[in-house]
């Protein structure tokens, strides 16, 4: 008998106890009646009434709005980009013009069909990605290196720590010798230990921001229509739909050609073939015109800014139309 | 056999156990809390719509799966009768995600992917595709442009969740298929680049 009380559970056992356990737990729940009393969570304390978000419905009209709330997003995107002093190379400046061009045309498609649908149209941007995703990042993008002026163990004088180097107070900073040097924009002259120094940024990494957020939102609108087209239930939404995923994917494609000096090298994911993708000298992800075998719908991250004092650079994620960036049929670009 | 000393051991065990039963359970319960549907994008209709593939798209993607086959064996083909060493690399990821499609859709209809071929698409298109270089790239940026008018098209003959998404993941990648391949082509013209005035492959009864 004592054996059987050392008889250790096996796996089989925790799952069937386990299961068990569920089991009568739902048989008990389903059984139960007249308990009565409050359903809502247990609260402690004096912390204000939780507010019990609107349920909004979701309907072709809101998922056509939402499309041409992304199309207007990326129009600003590159209108934005365009403003900005040297981020869009002369080169790429009609191509950045035709493709805002496209996307008014697929947001006037968009906004056609919502009113087809008996919806009213949407007009301007996304106010979720704007303000949580555009804005950030060019926000980033157009922000200064910081560094700082710390003490070293060793050193009897204070030193320049900015973008993972440390060393003497100086106006110009080598970063490495393939990124090149940044330039302190500000006079160094009376700076003590715990004075925050701004550097400008790194040669083109302006314009290698702008490239990657242009790249990852063409990519983004292309995975958002892909999704949308099977999302919405009205046939002709479904194809136009499809038609602005494969132009979006074109858009990326021809975008990704420029983000190295091989326009070649960005044909193909290596992943494709067993290969393995490293980020670039500036820790951007790389970007291909044929990035997977099928579309992808999973998030996209970027990098954007310049590195903090260790040289790490900030990551954003950007994420196809949900629950929180839809545009729904209560909102409206004048609110 | 020491029974005192065998008690211990077997509390110990059976609090062990419990925490383990416990534990799985927990488990389970929020495995089933994972189950609750997350998704804002679910299609309106979606009680109307099935998920698999109805009778009629399987129709329709049979002939897919031909349509695919062949130009994966297209670039086979090119691959065969010799492409530069820089070249390989891109056109054996277009042949490998052509016959990927096939196969997808055969896995998302239980249709072979093995005995269906469009051998009217192949044969057409073969000379081109082992000829000049200039002669391959326009032919492969030509068929990948009707294999997206071709998807476009038959996207709003489906029926089913299964086939929308499919075809949808499959075009957009078949379009970036194109921008490589008018690059290639040395296109600039962004009418081209971004256009696609070729158009859609039917899909006759005899083919579905």
């Amino acid at each position: 008998m004592a054996s059987e009380f050392n008889a250790p559970s096996s796996r089989r056992d925790a799952l069937k106890f386990g299961g068990l356990a569920v089991s009568l737990g739902a048989l008990a729940a389903a059984c139960g009646e007249n308990r009565g009393g409050s359903e809502a969570l247990g609260r402690v304390g004096n912390a204000p009434s939780v507010t019990t978000p609107p349920d909004l419905e979701v309907n072709d009209v809101v998922l056509l709005r939402t499309a041409s709330s992304l199309e207007l997003t990326a129009v600003a995107v590159y209108e934005a980009a365009l403003a900005l002093d040297d981020a869009v190379p002369a080169g790429a400046v009609p191509l950045i013009e035709r493709m805002i061009l496209e996307h008014e045309g697929t947001a006037a498609e968009m906004a056609r069909l919502t009113e087809a649908a008996g919806g009213i149209a949407w007009t301007c941007t996304n106010p979720w990605f704007m303000e949580r995703i555009v804005g950030p990042i060019l926000e980033s993008i157009t922000s200064n290196a910081v560094g700082f002026i710390v003490e070293v163990d060793g050193e009897s004088e204070p030193q320049l720590q900015v973008m993972g180097v440390t060393g003497p107070i100086q106006d110009t900073v080598q970063i490495t010798e393939q990124l090149g040097s940044i330039t302190a924009v500000d006079p160094l002259d009376d700076v003590e230990v715990g004075d925050e120094v701004e550097f400008t940024r790194l040669d083109a990494a302006v314009p290698a921001d702008v490239l990657a957020l242009a790249i990852a939102f063409e990519n983004l609108a292309s995975a958002a229509h892909q999704e949308l087209a099977s999302a919405t239930s009205i046939v002709e939404a479904r194809v136009a739909h499809a038609q602005a995923s494969a132009l979006e994917a074109r858009h990326a494609a021809l975008l990704s050609f420029l983000s190295t000096p091989d326009r070649t090298d960005a044909y193909f994911s290596p992943a494709l073939v067993g290969g393995e993708v490293v980020p670039d000298a500036r820790s951007q992800f790389r970007s291909f015109a044929i990035n997977s075998t099928f579309n992808q719908t999973a998030q996209i991250e970027i990098k954007a800014g310049p590195g903090d004092l260790n040289n790490v650079r900030t990551s954003y994620l950007l994420q196809t139309p949900a629950a929180n960036s839809l545009v729904y049929n209560e909102l409206s670009c004048d609110a | 056999m020491d029974l005192e000393n065998a008690e211990p051991a077997a509390d110990a065990i059976a609090r062990r156990g419990l925490f383990a039963r416990v534990g799985v359970a927990g488990l389970a319960g929020v495995a089933a809390a994972l189950v609750v549907d997350r998704s804002a994008l679910a299609s309106p209709d979606d009680e109307e719509r099935p998920n698999v593939p109805t009778g009629d798209d399987k129709e329709i993607l049979s002939a897919v799966i031909g349509i695919e086959n062949a130009i994966s064996g297209l670039y086979r083909a090119r691959l065969d009768s010799g492409v530069p060493d820089e070249l390989a690399g891109v056109v054996g990821v277009m042949a490998e995600n052509h016959q990927a499609y096939a196969q997808a859709v055969s896995g998302a209809t239980g249709l072979s992917a093995q005995d269906s071929d469009n051998t009217d698409l192949f044969d057409a298109f073969e000379d081109a595709f082992t000829g000049s270089a200039d002669d391959f790239f326009a032919a492969a940026h030509q068929i990948e442009q009707t294999a997206v008018a071709t998807h476009i098209s038959l996207i709003s003959d489906y029926e089913s969740d299964t086939a929308i998404r499919l075809t949808a993941s499959i075009l957009a990648v078949e379009a970036r298929h194109a921008t490589v391949l008018a690059d290639l082509l040395g296109v600039s013209d962004f009418d081209i680049i971004f256009g696609n005035e070729q158009t859609a492959l039917t899909i006759s009864g005899d083919d579905a």
